[in-house]
């Protein structure tokens, strides 16, 4: 069962969060998975899937020399595989490190994967010196070097003199030189290098500076212009908004996207549309910011080698705390205009149109609040929703009286379900399960430090699949002695979809399947709020009460993780699809909780098996699968 | 715990001085009041008919008792039915007077006096002390409170309930052996 669950799970995943291809991302079923690309500079996502491709190749090949030296000892091994292996690991080095110019966290990861694979073939190479036909390769090559030493010389300073007028041509020549180290470096003995590789490592660091601030100025300029088509514009919304008041004010009704005779419901649901677009622009914009500043804080990974401040863009990185701001403001402009829309509706409408169109305002607005921002929605629409029912006075009165029928019910209801709430006290946080579970324990690789009292952002320091290997594994060891978590503010994507969302918090979101109410329950649910098919919920707490179990909103759930998902922090965001967008409440953005570069940060997404759930005021137990 | 009843002419004080009156403004309401309370306890009429304060009693160990009760009904008026509310705090001000007691059903009834000699079927809230554990029937259970005849002289509404059991949200129980009501309208 719990399989099966996992596994649509991850299918609904893949189509509702992401943008992102199938085979994006390890996940504690498998490991092995690339990190995905969020793919805004055009040619990450190929170059991502040739770089993963590669180290796939390069791995099999380091593994079977290895299996060769265990099988048939050292003497297995032979100079040209070993030397074209360092000089193919060291190319691809220098992909992955291309890929991060792209703001791409694979990249980074690729960064990490490619050292590991450059650190196993030094050992083979080790073990290759110590065999006779490598204490013979070594003699050769200290032959050879001396002999070669001028041309090498004179071609470093060939690179170094067209670097900066013939960039493309310099960096070419540069890597020449690179795979021509390689054939030797790690063939001799480590004193002796350092009189050989001072032309090869000039060259190189003549041809990246050169390269590097166009290659990460076109970057930017790229990022510059997808930021700026994402970001919602205000002023256009407002625009938006005048007009169709304006013709709500006059018939009550209004033309939208080409239909005309919109009614004023209809238009608030357009709105939250808008605003849900606008939305997850702003999560992109903030993803993006972040790849951006970390460019700018960027230093050459393959290289080691920082660069000089005129090199970089940091002066000109758009501190991310803009976004933040930037969602404050769109999403006032929304809510006032949801106000606007009835304020509009409520002058042009006749006396018997007032309860039905009052009952489905509530009702879109009790669903538009359940996405974020509830508090504010209610605030602001609860004086026009006033005003609307008040132009029937009989309705007003009906209004007021269901109000104070189901206030008290509901607030002992609310208490005890307060009360209810902390028998669970003691029960880890998503947070607080993944933190722990994937802390670094010894030499097993995790994403935060072994002891720490802080909370730390979680940091890729292994290569993703080692380190979702090892973290994956030590969720499904927790989720076997079965303590259940608590996640908080879970939200059905869809009224159809068959899975909820954890909203993201800190460094994890995550996912249950929609369980709605039993109907036993429901009915009963219903019969307290004095709701029938006649009848509908009168305020916006009713509706909550009726309609989130009802619907498979709620605002807690209790049960032990079944799987995880390990995600790029950057590209979570920076690739977030509209519809994904539902994991962060709206009138938020994600904010950073490091000073460092955003490049090696990681999201952790985990999916729940519910055992309860609990809404503002009820406590539901999963329906027995 | 029973509560201690609050002389009703010192809210008027505390609603004049929210108000921002002057003291000799104060004193002066303060000596209109009491002259008024005076004069309705005085006037042998008035007193009786002034209200009883109602009680609500739960047999239990230990017994739970308020000094104060409530019976209202609440008519939406849309078609909806109505619900009769019987409450150990005032009707308006939501379950902040403890204990809080409320026995709510839905009725036919119109009027307080249309329910006497009606059965209600009916779920039952109880919170002794604030903070104390919210103590309700469980979904779907119903405990059907019987509301008397009306007696003369008197204009309270007496309404009784059979032993029932109430769950906390830990799923402790609550077994009260009867609860009767005197409940002012």
């Amino acid at each position: 069962m719990k399989v099966h669950f996992t596994g649509l799970m991850i299918a609904l995943f893949v189509t509702c969060f992401s943008n992102q291809p199938v085979a994006a991302n390890p996940t504690s079923a498998d490991p092995s998975k690339p990190l995905a690309t969020h793919n805004t500079f055009p040619g990450a996502a190929p170059l991502a899937e040739k770089l993963y491709g590669e180290f796939e190749s390069l791995l099999a090949a380091i593994e079977k020399l290895e299996n060769g030296v265990k099988a048939k000892g050292a003497d297995s091994l032979s100079y040209k595989p070993l030397a074209t292996l360092k000089s193919n690991i060291n190319q691809s080095h220098r992909g992955s490190d291309r890929l991060t110019m792209m703001g791409e966290p694979a990249g980074y990861d690729l960064y990490l994967r490619f050292h590991v694979l450059a650190h196993r073939t030094n050992l083979l190479v080790l073990s290759f010196m110590n065999t006779r036909q490598g204490q013979v390769m070594t003699q050769k090559i200290l032959t050879q070097l001396p002999r070669r030493a001028v041309a090498t010389q004179r071609a470093s300073e060939k690179v170094i003199a067209m670097a900066s007028s013939q960039p493309a041509e310099a960096e070419a020549a540069a890597d020449k030189m690179s795979i021509e180290r390689d054939s030797w470096e790690n063939f001799i003995p480590i004193d002796q290098r350092g009189a050989y590789t001072p032309p090869y490592a000039e060259a190189r660091e003549a041809a990246d500076r050169a390269m590097r601030p166009q290659r990460i100025a076109d970057a930017r300029k790229v990022f510059d212009e997808a930021i700026a088509t994402n970001l919602p514009s205000i002023n256009e919304l407002n625009r938006w908004v005048d007009e169709v008041t304006g013709q709500l004010r006059v018939t009550g009704n209004a033309s939208v996207e080409g239909k005309v005779d919109v009614g004023g419901v209809e238009v608030m649901e357009e709105l939250s549309r808008r605003w849900g677009i606008g939305h997850a622009g702003l999560q992109r914009v903030q993803g993006l910011r972040w790849a951006i500043q970390s460019h700018a804080n960027a230093t050459s990974l393959t290289s080691g080698s920082s660069y000089p401040s005129s090199y970089s863009t940091s002066s000109q990185a758009a501190p991310s705390d803009d976004t933040s701001l930037e969602a404050d403001a769109w999403t006032a402009v929304a809510v006032v205009a949801m106000a606007k829309i009835i304020a509009a509706d409520t002058e042009s409408i006749t006396i018997e149109k007032v309860p039905a169109a009052h009952q489905r305002y509530l009702s879109a607005i009790a669903g538009i609040a359940t996405l974020g921002s509830s508090d504010l929605i209610i605030a602001k629409t609860d004086e026009p929703l006033k005003r609307l029912a008040a132009k029937n006075p009989a309705y007003a009165e009906s209004v007021s009286a269901y109000e104070s029928a189901t206030a008290d019910v509901l607030e002992f209801d609310r208490r005890a379900t307060q009360q209810a709430s902390m028998t669970w006290t003691s029960t880890k946080s998503v947070d607080q399960f993944v933190r722990e579970a994937a802390r670094s324990v010894g030499v097993s690789p995790g994403l935060f430090p072994e002891s720490s009292t802080v909370p730390l952002a979680a940091t890729l320091s292994y290569p993703a699949d080692e380190t979702m290997r090892v973290i994956g594994a030590r969720i499904t060891d927790a989720t076997s002695s079965s303590p259940p978590v608590m996640a908080e503010n879970v939200i059905r994507i869809a009224p159809s979809s068959r899975s909820s969302a954890v909203t993201y918090a800190i460094r994890t979101y995550g996912t249950i399947p929609a369980v709605t109410c039993p109907e036993p329950w429901n009915r009963w649910n219903r019969e307290q709020m004095l709701v029938s098919d006649a009848f509908q919920p009168l305020t916006i707490t009713a509706l909550h009460a009726v309609s989130n179990p009802a619907m498979g909103n709620y605002a807690m759930v209790i049960g032990p993780v079944v799987s995880a998902q390990l995600e790029s922090l950057i590209t979570r965001f920076a690739g977030m699809s509209d519809a994904g967008a539902i994991i962060v409440p709206r009138g938020t953005v994600p904010t950073s909780d490091t000073e460092s570069s955003m490049m090696n940060q990681m999201v952790i997404r985990v999916d729940i098996d519910p055992m309860f759930m609990l809404t503002e005021t009820a406590v539901i137990n999963a329906p027995a699968k | 715990m029973p509560q201690t009843p609050y002389p009703w002419w010192r809210y008027a004080l505390l609603l004049g001085l929210f108000a921002g009156c002057s003291k000799e403004k104060m004193d002066a309401m303060v000596n209109t009041v009491k002259d008024q309370a005076n004069a309705i306890a005085s006037n042998p009429t008035i007193a009786k008919v002034l209200p009883a304060t109602g009680n609500v009693q739960l047999a239990m160990t230990p017994p739970v008792s308020t000094t104060a009760a409530y019976v209202k009904i609440h008519k939406i008026g849309d078609g909806r039915p109505n619900v009769v509310h019987f409450t150990s705090y005032e009707p308006t001000g939501g379950p902040n007077q403890f204990p809080a007691i409320l026995v709510r059903g839905i009725t036919t009834a119109n009027e307080v006096a249309e329910l006497a000699g009606k059965n209600v079927a009916a779920s039952v809230y109880v919170q002794t002390k604030s903070g104390a554990s919210v103590y309700r029937t469980r979904p779907g259970d119903v405990i059907e409170m019987s509301i008397s005849p009306p007696v003369a002289d008197k204009n309270t509404v007496a309404a009784t309930l059979p032993g029932f059991t109430l769950y906390d949200p830990q799923g402790q129980p609550m077994v009260v052996s009867q609860m009767t009501w005197e409940a002012v309208p």
